[in-house]
């Protein structure tokens, strides 16, 4: 499903701290890298639920799953 | 050996005319040879080894069965028909019948019979010339003594060959079945081989591994259907006693309060019912007695929720039927001290001392509900008898709850009597004394069941208490209602009754926080406080009509902890006075400052929809509550700091309903909706974490924004872009269309490039 990508509020993220700019389609890109991380996450998330036989995604499936992930998604 | 193959022979012989062999034992192991052979080339599934062993199998047998015969009979040719025939026998259906069958098929196949089992045949043929063979082939063991079968078993599988044969031969032999086909015992090895290779072909080869463990296979998962049944069962008899029994279900029964909440609410809600329909219905009574009935089943789960909402029911309800019915149910079904306790201040000013019931709260629901019947049902004339049973019944059950009946009694026999002299009177007015007397009385028999209450959460019976405790306004309240005219009075009486309810479980329930009314807390101390100064209210007021004045003064004390319990009291006298409506209004007006009393008093539904949300919202301390406190949360501060930050930083993630499509897409699967907070955390480290690399990169690149090749980069980085998989594909993949398209250059008609590269 496509939705409308929040634009602004990534660019909003990105420029959170530092005072750097943004090129002009990095945000899209930046939400590529978000849709990304994203699908990630959930498909570990369904994973971890598949092991403990449910089949909603509960949010102790997500915190196991979130720190392993942002780790591996240093760079 | 020799005397199986001599059996064998002999059993051979007689199943089929033997060739014109030799010797039978050679006869034997000509035919065993040729159905192993047969059944080899036919069997579908089996190894290479099988074609080729069939095949090599089936060429000797057609021209020479004596050298096929001598190979076999070497050792290697021996193991390889074992080998052979084990395959087959495990192919066939279940291992071990499958075994048995083709074991000793084999054998009597040999005599000229069909057999599927090579493992019989190869059982022979070991036999016949090697024992340690026998020890290797698994079951030969056990086909000598399961021969007997063989026939039978031969016999009915022979019968499904012909149908099983047509199917499975063309499918499964290559052609090698065909050829084998040429004899009859070839034949019937092909049926039986076909039909084996149906088994085979028919099972996957899973059988085929698993024949050995099939049994087991099996087992598992009968026992674990028992296993399961045997659960369910279990659970529900855990649940089904889980409520009868005391349990401190209280504190873990979110879920069982939950049922016994919503069983309690349905109860409830055919209260409100039948009180809408028609102030006296029999049906309520039924309904009552119904409720009354689940109760028990209940019982301990809700002993918060069930009072406050009983309470309100009371209220709300006016019934007389359901009083009359509430106190006959009660005696003649709930025995629980709850129940009493809780009819006994309702009714106890009219009745006598209610039987004496087990002082045990698990009945409290039952009691509620019976005082929410009382409430529906009061109705002036049936009031008195009604009540005089409830009295009688709560005050045994409170007794019997606080351990104190002596005091109960002599409450009791007060509110009986106070109950007789408002029996005398049929009037409204008298009603409403008696009313107030019961009210009085209940008030007393509140404070002893307070105190009671107040000893049982001691004793950690909480929800007891609690029942208990709920009990007493309920019962006062509806003690109330009983007065025809008494309808808004009563709601205020109730209210009253209720808010001493309220507060009194809040004292005993820690876990009830005052999240619903801040009646709750006051109730608290009210109860403790009131006790006794309600006492010496109630004996006074009990026979005494107070006027409006002491309403007012009641209402007033209504947010006072102390003047709630006498509220109630003077409450009720104010009911005796024939200013009621007055009082009426006073105490509605009073009891606005209390939201959940207010509320009642100007609207039944509403009331006692409010208490049961607000019950249900502090009984219900799940998730839901969290986030709503939690989405709450940013809101109020966004709003706090909206002078101050024009960015709300707390609000910063995305918003909920993008990333929660966008996870539930990708997810594909249900996916909880209280999720979003953990992943807006997740993101929040993410982001940060991101925006620092892509400075990082655009500042190694000497430039001051970031770029895409930065994001291209980091995407490489993490491992989502390799050399596989360029960057662009991940574009398309994820990203819609329009935003595709700024990313990578599209070549369009006119040597255009899209997006305009300048390069």
């Amino acid at each position: 499903m496509s939705k409308k990508a929040p634009r602004a509020a990534l660019k909003l993220h990105m420029k959170k701290n530092t005072n750097i700019r943004i090129g002009k389609n990095a945000d899209l890109m930046a939400q590529l890298n978000l849709l990304v991380v994203l699908h990630r996450l959930v498909e570990e998330s369904r994973v971890k639920a598949f092991e403990e036989k449910s089949a909603t995604i509960k949010v102790h499936h997500v915190r196991a799953v979130a720190k392993k992930l942002l780790k591996s998604t240093r760079g | 050996m020799a005397e199986n193959s001599a059996t064998n022979v002999r059993r051979s012989m007689r199943l089929k005319n033997t060739p014109g062999l030799e010797s039978p034992g050679s006869a034997l192991r000509h035919r065993l040879k040729k159905k192993l052979h047969e059944s080899a080339s036919s069997s579908p599934l089996p190894s290479p080894k099988r074609p080729r062993s069939a095949v090599a199998n089936t060429k000797p047998p057609v021209t020479a069965p004596s050298p096929v015969y001598d190979e076999d009979m070497t050792t290697r040719g021996l193991l390889r028909g074992i080998i052979q025939m084990e395959t087959e026998a495990s192919l066939l259906m279940s291992g071990q019948p499958a075994l048995q069958k083709s074991e000793p098929n084999p054998a009597e196949s040999s005599a000229g019979e069909r057999t599927e089992g090579l493992s019989g045949v190869e059982l022979s043929d070991l036999t016949l010339n090697t024992e340690p063979l026998t020890h290797v082939v698994r079951g030969l063991s056990r086909k000598k003594p399961q021969h007997a079968f063989s026939v039978s078993a031969f016999e009915e599988q022979f019968n499904q060959l012909p149908d099983n044969t047509e199917d499975t031969s063309h499918v499964f032999h290559k052609g090698d079945v065909s050829q084998a086909k040429g004899d009859a015992s070839q034949d019937l090895d092909l049926s039986s081989g076909s039909k084996s290779g149906l088994n085979l072909t028919l099972k996957t080869p899973f059988v085929e591994k698993r024949i050995e463990r099939a049994g087991l296979q099996r087992k598992v998962s009968n026992r674990r259907l028992q296993s399961v049944d045997a659960f369910d069962e279990a659970v529900q008899r855990c649940l089904e006693q889980g409520p009868n029994q005391e349990h401190s279900v209280f504190q873990d029964g979110k879920t069982l309060e939950d049922s016994s909440w919503q069983k309690f609410t349905l109860g409830l809600s055919d209260v409100t019912e039948l009180y809408v329909q028609s102030k006296k219905d029999d049906t309520m009574g039924p309904s009552a007695e119904n409720e009354r009935e689940h109760e028990p089943e209940r019982a301990s789960d809700i002993p918060d929720s069930e009072p406050l909402i009983q309470e309100e029911k009371d209220h709300e309800m006016e019934s007389q039927d359901e009083e009359e019915v509430v106190p006959s149910s009660q005696d003649d079904v709930y025995v629980s001290a709850e129940d009493d306790i809780v009819l006994a201040p309702t009714q106890a000013m009219t009745e006598s001392l209610p039987k004496s019931h087990d002082a045990e709260l698990q009945d409290r629901e039952f009691v509620e509900e019976v005082e929410i019947g009382n409430v529906v049902e009061t109705e002036d004339q049936e009031v008195l008898e009604i009540e005089d049973d409830s009295v009688e019944e709560v005050e045994d059950e409170s007794a019997e709850e606080v351990e104190d009946e002596s005091a109960e009694e002599v409450e009791d026999e007060s509110a009986e009597e106070v109950e007789d002299e408002s029996a005398e009177e049929v009037e409204d007015e008298n009603a409403e004394e008696v009313e107030d007397e019961e009210v009085v009385e209940a008030e007393h028999e509140n404070i002893d069941t307070s105190q009671y209450l107040e000893r049982i959460t001691r004793r950690a019976h909480r929800s007891e208490g609690g029942g208990a405790v709920l009990g007493i306004p309920g019962t006062t309240r509806v003690t109330k209602s009983f007065g025809a005219g008494l309808n808004p009075r009563e709601k205020d009486l109730l209210d009253f009754v209720d808010e001493g309810r309220e507060r009194l479980q809040d004292i005993l329930d820690e876990e009830r926080e005052p999240l619903g009314s801040p009646e709750f807390p006051q109730l608290h101390p009210a109860a403790e406080l009131s006790t006794p100064e309600q006492r010496s209210q109630q004996h006074e007021a009990s026979l005494a009509e107070e006027d409006v004045p002491e309403l007012a003064e009641d209402n007033d004390a209504q947010e006072e902890p102390n003047q709630s319990e006498e509220e109630l009291m003077d409450s009720e006298p104010a009911n005796h006075s024939p200013e009621f409506p007055q009082d009426v209004e006073e105490e509605e007006e009073e009891d606005d400052d209390d939201d959940a009393l207010s509320a009642e008093l100007s609207m039944k539904t509403p009331a006692f929809v409010r208490q049961k949300r607000v019950f249900a919202s502090r009984t219900a301390q799940t998730t839901p509550t969290v986030l709503k406190e939690v989405n709450a949360g940013p809101a109020p501060q966004v709003a706090k700091r909206a002078p101050r930050q024009k960015r709300q930083t707390g609000v910063d993630v995305l918003p909920k309903s993008y990333v929660m499509s966008v996870f539930k897409h990708f997810a594909k699967t249900k996916v909880a909706s209280d999720v979003y907070p953990a992943i807006n955390e997740i993101l929040k480290k993410y982001f940060e974490r991101l925006a620092d690399d892509l400075e990082a990169y655009a500042t190694h690149a000497k430039r001051k924004t970031i770029e895409v090749e930065d994001f291209e980069l980091l995407m490489r980085r993490q491992g989502f872009v390799t050399d596989t998989t360029p960057v662009n594909i991940l574009i398309e993949k994820y990203l819609p269309m329009e935003y595709r398209k700024l990313l990578i250059p599209v070549a369009t008609s006119g040597n255009k490039v899209i997006p305009n590269q300048r390069r």
